[in-house]
């Protein structure tokens, strides 16, 4: 299958195929009308609906390289029910003639495409991998709007994030690509409200952590990269839900370069030092998050708050198993949640990251459904001494949970995987749901609702071991187990690798170095933090390397 | 010179009461609201364009000829009838002075002004009494068509939903519903197609025939959704002559009750978006009324399939006769569709032969000028959707922003 164009579904319909006929003129139309056009894909420039219109009815589909949804003709193609594509980027044009199939892939992306690419006449070449990467650096240094945020307007072929990926990361795509994270992370911080936590000092902990990052990363990227290349290893984390989550892999690149923001805000760091080092990790990030995401995009904003990261046959599987609420069923589910989210706060030390939302996948009936991940209930490859005699009944467990997109006038997943709904209450519009029990081996167990209530329980349990162990620490205590839950942050990558045994995961003597002095302080901390990536003059949170 | 944009302190006398005269400030507020939503909704569209119509050339000059007729039209009809017994004496639903028409009224009209002032033909400050005559013969009517005690569509409860119907048709409307099944949802949903289409090309590829109203919640959370199609049943288009007698029924409102899981939005000039988008399979109720005679008389299915087959063919021949016209002519015809809004105001009134319907000379005239493309769309778009101002119009009486 070859991708040649992409465009707006006029309406989710289902998959067409049929021969291409490209009408320019009303006399085009006129010596159609006699004409059996049940398998015909008529190609037309513009959105106007009277053009086609003696004919439009009896089309097998229609290609509009221009228009919008609000276009006439997506209105009345709607009407007909005759799937059409309305402002179509077509990257090859194909001629009469040539077989093509139209797929509306959810409501805002439909496809046309090659069932067989040797088949089909085509009048201009495909665009080379240059031209796909002269664009794509361009989105990398378009600085988008006021919150960072920008269209992603690439069409990028499996055949195309190869080339991506294999690109070599110059000085000058280095910093272009540390200035499109710090954009994008500044607003995230800005629009955080709250660093704080009774159990743990977060603002020392988190500039520890960052900031240990920044000591330790390039050396054990290095060795698992070298065991296996970060793209194979984004390929393997995006088969099932329940694995290293997207935000694990958005912590590598952006936890690192907050330690080195840090760091120079301290004035142990110039901006141009350790750019080798700089490479190495931006570049396994990127390789990363290219591979795992699949579409180009590096980031939700850009992907329309979306993280669409599952396979479609994962997917439908996990909505396969959904079953309809009834009263009792959405209030044990609600309880399920809150048992689990409040757990899996506490088991990475108050903090969000064991939790992930991916979707939305679109659904066949128009409904959407969002797949969220707790990552991690007991032992597991993060290692963490406080959960390893734990035996929660599951390793992780995912929420795959089904609404009408109609509930909402607004649905963003943003890039830590944090689902923000207005109105705010995601799951009092679920109608269908599953919970998945992923066991120690990889096995997914469907869990029936009548023993959510059992999961709820034996989660209370663990969540309380864990708070009697993080409550006997002292501070320091805190402070490190905390630094440590991030700091294990490539530990499933080297675990995907094999390479877990080969990489040195203690803290750094630069970073111990740190504390306490100035970072058992938690103004200092504060301050440090807050104005490395915060309160800076600069126009994203990260200074160029260059 | 700026405008404030505070809002009035009596809304309530502003959207309901017909004898109340707004000051200049209230007007500018309503301008400036109407402006705003038109905007929003024109950036969402890219395409102003056909292989057969070239609509940026023919919205240029309607809505200049709009600006420079409109208002004198207007005072030719008010000299028979005022605004609301136009709208009262007739159904509201289903004939050619629609929702969509006396929205259109305003907005086309002060599109026209914003295009001369951009030419520099006219000042801001020029003609305040003719803008006013255009507001006022809209406010009169539209607060005696809407049912919901408001102007805007996005002022609506629910927001953008609009409502001209009343309790007592609406409930003859919902007597005749029938339960929707399959065959009849594709029946209706077959003919709904081929009249839509077939409007907008009577219509030169414009919408102005089609206009929904709704959504009207009813007690169960459902709602009744009304489409109002009417194609040329008096003579107003001499492009339709020999044409519009082959159609057996040419005023129609097709209604569905939906289930409140389909949302559906009614925007500034009464089009209608439903999510999802291929809602028709929600249809539980649905029937298609024919208006010709100024009753609501509902349709057999044989009726349906026989007006189905004739608008197809309708289509055909008016297709082949526009595809067969000099785009010149075709053009013109376009511009007198969107410029010809008050014929049926005015046949309704007893004034339409009083009135010149021929297109200004020097309009007509300026085809050879704005057929240019690159021209007609800069000068569109410096209107529709303006980079110095939240709304597509500026301020009445002379003021240059607001």
């Amino acid at each position: 299958m070859t991708t040649i164009g992409t465009g707006v579904p006029s309406y989710r319909f289902p998959r067409v195929t049929g021969r291409v006929r490209w009408f320019r003129s009303p006399s085009d139309v006129i010596a159609s009308i006699d004409s059996d056009l049940e398998s015909t894909i008529a190609i037309v420039e513009s959105g106007g609906t009277t053009f086609l219109s003696p004919i439009l009815g009896r089309l097998g589909g229609i290609i509009c390289r221009d228009g919008t949804l609000r276009s006439h003709l997506a209105i009345v193609s709607r009407e007909f029910e005759v799937p059409c594509l309305v402002g179509t980027q077509l990257t090859e044009v194909p001629e009469d003639g040539a077989e093509v199939t139209l797929e509306a892939r959810d409501a805002e992306t439909g496809v046309l495409f090659f069932e067989d690419a040797g088949a089909a006449p085509v009048t201009a070449p495909h665009p080379t991998t240059g031209d796909v990467s002269a664009r794509w650096w361009d989105y990398v240094r378009r600085p988008g709007d006021e919150i960072g945020v920008k269209d992603f307007d690439v069409e990028v072929t499996p055949a195309d994030l190869d080339g991506l990926i294999a690109e070599k990361l110059t000085d000058e795509r280095l910093d272009d690509l540390v200035q499109h994270m710090g954009r994008a992370f500044k607003p995230e911080m800005t629009r955080r409200s709250s660093f704080t936590s009774e159990l743990f000092p977060m603002l020392p902990y988190m500039s520890l952590s960052v900031i240990d990052d920044f000591h330790t990363y390039a050396e054990r990227v290095a060795v698992i990269d070298a065991a296996m290349p970060a793209q194979e290893i984004g390929r393997r984390l995006r088969t099932a839900p329940g694995q290293a989550s997207p935000l694990w892999i958005w912590m590598a690149g952006y936890h690192y370069l907050s330690g080195r923001e840090c760091l120079i805000r301290m004035g142990r760091l110039r901006p141009d030092e350790r750019t080798e080092e700089i490479r190495t990790v931006v570049d396994f990030w990127r390789r990363l998050t290219l591979a795992h995401r699949g579409d180009g995009t590096l980031d939700n904003k850009d992907a329309g708050f979306t993280n669409r990261y599952l396979p479609p046959d994962v997917v439908a599987e996990l909505a396969a198993g959904t079953r309809r609420l009834d009263a009792d069923g959405a209030k044990a589910l609600k309880r399920l949640n809150a048992t689990v989210a409040g757990y899996s706060f506490l088991y990475f030390t108050d903090s969000r990251v064991g939790i992930y939302d991916s979707g939305p996948y679109v659904q066949p009936d128009g409904r959407h459904t969002i797949v969220r991940d707790y990552l991690s209930l007991g032992p597991s490859a993060f290692a963490y001494p406080w959960a390893a005699d734990l035996h929660p009944p599951f390793a992780g467990l995912s929420l795959v949970l089904t609404y009408d997109p109609g509930a909402f006038t607004s649905f963003e997943i943003n890039d830590w995987g944090t689902t923000f709904t207005e109105p705010d209450q995601l799951l009092a519009a679920v109608t269908d749901a599953a919970v998945v029990g992923h066991a120690a081996e990889g096995r997914r167990v469907a869990l029936r609702p009548q023993e959510w209530a059992d999961v709820t329980t034996e989660l209370s349990r663990s969540h309380l071991a864990v708070y009697q162990r993080f409550a006997d620490m002292d501070r320091r205590e805190r402070i490190f187990s905390a630094t440590q839950m991030y700091t294990a942050g490539l530990r499933p990558f080297a675990d995907v690798a094999g390479v877990t045994d080969r990489v040195d995961w203690s803290i750094s003597p630069d970073t111990l170095a740190l504390y306490p002095d100035p970072f058992d302080d938690d103004d200092q901390a504060a301050a440090i933090f807050g104005t490395a990536l915060v309160a800076n003059d600069m126009p994203g949170a990260f200074s160029p390397t260059r | 010179m700026t405008v404030s944009l505070a809002t009035p302190t009596d809304l309530r006398a502003l959207y309901t009461d017909a004898s109340y005269e707004p000051s200049l400030e209230e007007w500018n507020w309503l301008v400036h609201k109407a402006g705003a939503a038109y905007k929003s909704e024109l950036s969402r569209r890219t395409v102003f364009e056909s292989e057969l119509f070239g609509m940026n050339t023919y919205i240029l000059m309607s809505m200049m000829e709009d600006y420079l007729q409109v208002p004198a039209r207007l005072r030719a009809i008010r000299q028979h009838a005022t605004p609301t017994s136009l709208v009262v004496d007739d159904l509201p639903i289903g004939n050619k002075r629609s929702f969509i028409n006396l929205a259109a009224m305003p907005l086309h009209y002060l599109t026209g002004r914003e295009l001369f002032v951009d030419l520099g033909e006219i000042d801001l400050a020029d003609g305040l009494e003719d803008q006013l005559e255009v507001m006022r013969f809209w406010r009169e009517a539209t607060i005696a068509a809407r049912t919901d005690g408001v102007l805007f569509n996005m002022d609506a409860d629910p927001p953008d939903s609009s409502h001209v119907v009343g309790e007592s048709l609406m409930a003859e409307i919902r007597g005749r519903l029938l339960p929707a099944d399959d065959e009849l949802k594709t029946a209706i949903r077959k003919f709904g197609a081929r009249l839509t289409a077939y409007a907008f090309l009577e219509n030169c590829d414009a919408r102005t025939a089609v206009c929904d109203t709704g959504p009207y919640v009813l007690e169960d959370g459902s709602f009744l959704a009304l489409r109002e199609t009417c194609t040329d049943a008096d003579g107003d288009f001499p492009w339709v002559d020999g044409v519009r007698e082959t159609l057996p029924f040419h005023h129609f409102v097709i209604a569905h009750r939906l289930p409140g899981s389909v949302r559906m939005d009614n925007n500034v000039w009464g089009t209608a978006w439903f999510t999802p988008s291929d809602y028709q399979a929600d249809i539980l109720e649905t029937r298609v009324f024919c208006t010709d005679d100024g009753t609501l008389r509902p349709l057999g299915a044989g009726e349906i399939e026989a007006a189905t087959k004739a608008i197809r063919s309708a289509h055909r021949a008016l297709y082949q006769r526009l595809a067969e016209t000099d785009p010149e002519e075709r053009n013109l015809y376009a511009t007198q569709m969107y410029a010809w809004k008050l014929k049926p105001w005015a046949r309704l009134a007893g004034c339409y032969d009083e009135i010149d319907w021929t297109v200004t000379p020097r309009i007509a005239e300026s085809y050879a000028r704005f057929s240019d493309p690159d021209l007609a769309l800069q000068l569109i778009g410096g209107v529709f959707v303006p980079q110095d101002r939240d709304g597509c119009f500026r301020p009445l009486g002379g003021a240059e922003r607001w």
